[in-house]
């Protein structure tokens, strides 16, 4: 995509210039568009094998906490009930001390 | 398009300390940061003790990075977040930056770049652990993330490989939150992490560090549900016999951090392969004209007090950068150091105050750190310890010197 192009894109839609992968420089936008085709996936795995955030450098250190908070919102669930690859793989198994008390 | 005397990549506190170095020259400074709010990973740090040196207090991360902030508003640096630099691209008299947001596609001009990018943990891509890849194995920096920043726990029992500074916090956090934390598993012989966070972080919860050790397996489909440790020896090989399963739910990495360059890759500046970083000069500036470097993406720091003087060290001197011829020569060291920052003395430019960094390699106790010129000893400090995970720096004033391209400055640690 030539960066005319590119910012077409962004500025019909915000979301593709919001950079959540930046080792493999993905976009909010392109992870959206993966959650909005027909077969959606909300599996971190499933969304790295399709959009390919977390396959850098970093190995998702930095955007897995991201994609699985774009992933809840989109699903309108918690964050901890995004899991890895299917119901069983939890990431995250609820609220710290803190969290519980807010 | 806009012109900036110091663009800035990063808003971590490397970044922010150089933009204000750099205005303070009167520069005009432009600051990149890709994530929404500024301040790098001090934000996700909430322990205290941050700043000891700068500011003779203790600190929690986001707290001393708040009076950098401050400071920085006080400016007319003008600085974006959720800002990503594409690309970069050398044109007459300085740089041209690709910058993508959520505004679109925009250029900028910068008659040099300070790069300020931090750095990123090793992954379990880099350790060799056999099994299979279930859920529950994280860096710590992102465990850390998930519990100060998302306040959601990644485990209630785990195991921690590596004795980094992070790992050693993450210990003692998931301790409070309730997790039990079964050990530290460092393969070394001795600790990666500051002596005091292995007695505040592991010492005082009662948890224990174990030396010499490594994960060998990871067990589990779904989650992880437990892992193999077993003892190494001098050359690292596994000790037969001493294998170990412990049932957890997590296994936390804390390896050892990255300087991140992948701006400094696409720019082909040289690296050095100890730091892992540019190779700089006493300016910071690398080894392209008029691009700099500073923070843990120069080398990976134990204490924010000297990204903060390393910031401003860039910072001030891209302000008043000036295309010069530079003459070069190299900082030799004997053995004894694990890395030494700079690794260059640039004559041309101001030798008295120059700020040397260093690790040891090994631990020493009552040694003499040299300084020679040519032969002669120009300087000695005395160290009652070293430690590789504690860096040092000293201050060096080498305008007495008579020096050329041939001179040979050499540092040595004598035991
Ligand atoms: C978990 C942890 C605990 C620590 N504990 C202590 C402690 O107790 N006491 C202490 O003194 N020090 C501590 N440190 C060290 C200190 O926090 C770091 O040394 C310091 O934060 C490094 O600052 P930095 O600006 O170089 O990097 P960072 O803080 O990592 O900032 C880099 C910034 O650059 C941005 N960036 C990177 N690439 C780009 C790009 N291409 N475009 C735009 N922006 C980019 C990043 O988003 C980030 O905001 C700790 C560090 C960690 C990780």
């Amino acid at each position: 995509m030539s960066a005319e192009e590119r910012d077409k894109l962004i500025k019909q839609n915000p979301a593709y210039g919001e950079i959540v992968c930046r080792c493999e420089e993905i976009s909010k936008g392109e992870i959206l568009d993966a959650l909005n085709s027909p077969i959606p996936v909300y599996a971190l795995d499933a969304i790295k094998r399709r959009v390919r955030p977390g396959m850098g450098r970093c190995q998702g250190g930095f955007c897995s906490p991201l994609v699985m908070k774009i992933l809840a919102e989109h699903k309108g669930v918690k964050v901890e009930e995004i899991t890895k690859a299917n119901q069983q793989s939890k990431v995250l198994l609820g609220d710290t001390k803190g969290a519980q008390e807010r | 398009m806009n012109k900036y005397d110091v663009v800035v990549i990063g808003g971590g506190p490397a970044g922010i300390a150089a933009a204000v170095a750099a205005h303070k020259q009167k520069a005009k400074v432009f600051l990149i940061e890709r994530e929404a709010r500024l301040g790098g990973i001090l934000k996700q740090c909430i322990h205290d003790g941050f700043g000891l040196i700068r500011f003779k207090e203790k600190l929690s991360g986001p707290e001393y990075v708040e009076r950098y902030i401050d400071m920085l508003n006080q400016t007319s640096v003008e600085a974006v977040t959720l800002t990503f630099v594409s690309d970069i691209k050398q044109v007459e008299g300085g740089y041209t930056l690709t910058l993508v947001n959520r505004n679109g596609i925009s250029k900028i001009f910068g008659k040099t770049i300070v790069l300020a990018t931090g750095c990123r943990e090793r992954t379990a891509k880099q350790v060799l652990i056999q099994g299979t890849r279930p859920a529950g194995v994280f860096t710590a920096g992102t465990a850390q993330y998930y519990v100060n920043i998302l306040g959601k726990m990644p485990t209630k029992k785990c195991v921690i490989l590596g004795s980094g500074d992070i790992g050693l916090i993450m210990a003692r956090r998931l301790t409070l939150e309730g997790a039990k934390v079964e050990g530290v598993y460092e393969v070394k012989p001795t600790p990666s992490g500051l002596t005091r966070n292995i007695v505040q972080c592991l010492h005082d919860f009662d948890i224990p560090l174990h030396l010499s050790h490594t994960v060998t397996k990871v067990f589990g489909e779904d989650r992880l549900e437990a892992v193999e440790v077993a003892e190494v020896d001098e050359k690292m090989n596994i000790k037969e016999g001493t294998q170990r399963k412990i049932e957890c739910d997590a296994l936390i990495l804390s390896v050892g951090l990255i300087p991140e360059n992948e701006v400094a890759y696409s720019l082909d500046i040289p690296l050095d392969r100890c730091t892992k970083g540019p190779t700089v000069d006493q300016t910071f500036m690398t080894m392209r004209e008029g691009i700099f470097s500073c923070g843990n993406a120069l080398h990976v720091n134990d204490l924010v007090d000297y990204v903060s003087e390393g910031g401003e060290i860039a910072g001030e001197n891209a302000a008043v950068y000036k295309n010069k011829e530079r003459k070069l020569i190299d900082i030799k060291t004997d053995k004894n150091f694990l890395y030494i920052v700079p690794q260059k003395i640039d004559i041309n430019a101001p030798i008295d105050k120059i700020k040397i960094y260093f690790r040891s390699i090994k631990d020493f106790d009552n040694t003499k750190f040299i300084v020679s010129v040519d032969g002669k000893v120009i300087m000695t400090k005395k160290y009652a310890h070293l430690r590789p995970p504690e860096m040092e720096s000293v201050k060096l004033d080498l305008s007495k010197e008579t020096l050329n391209e041939s001179s040979v400055i050499l540092l040595t640690l004598e035991e």
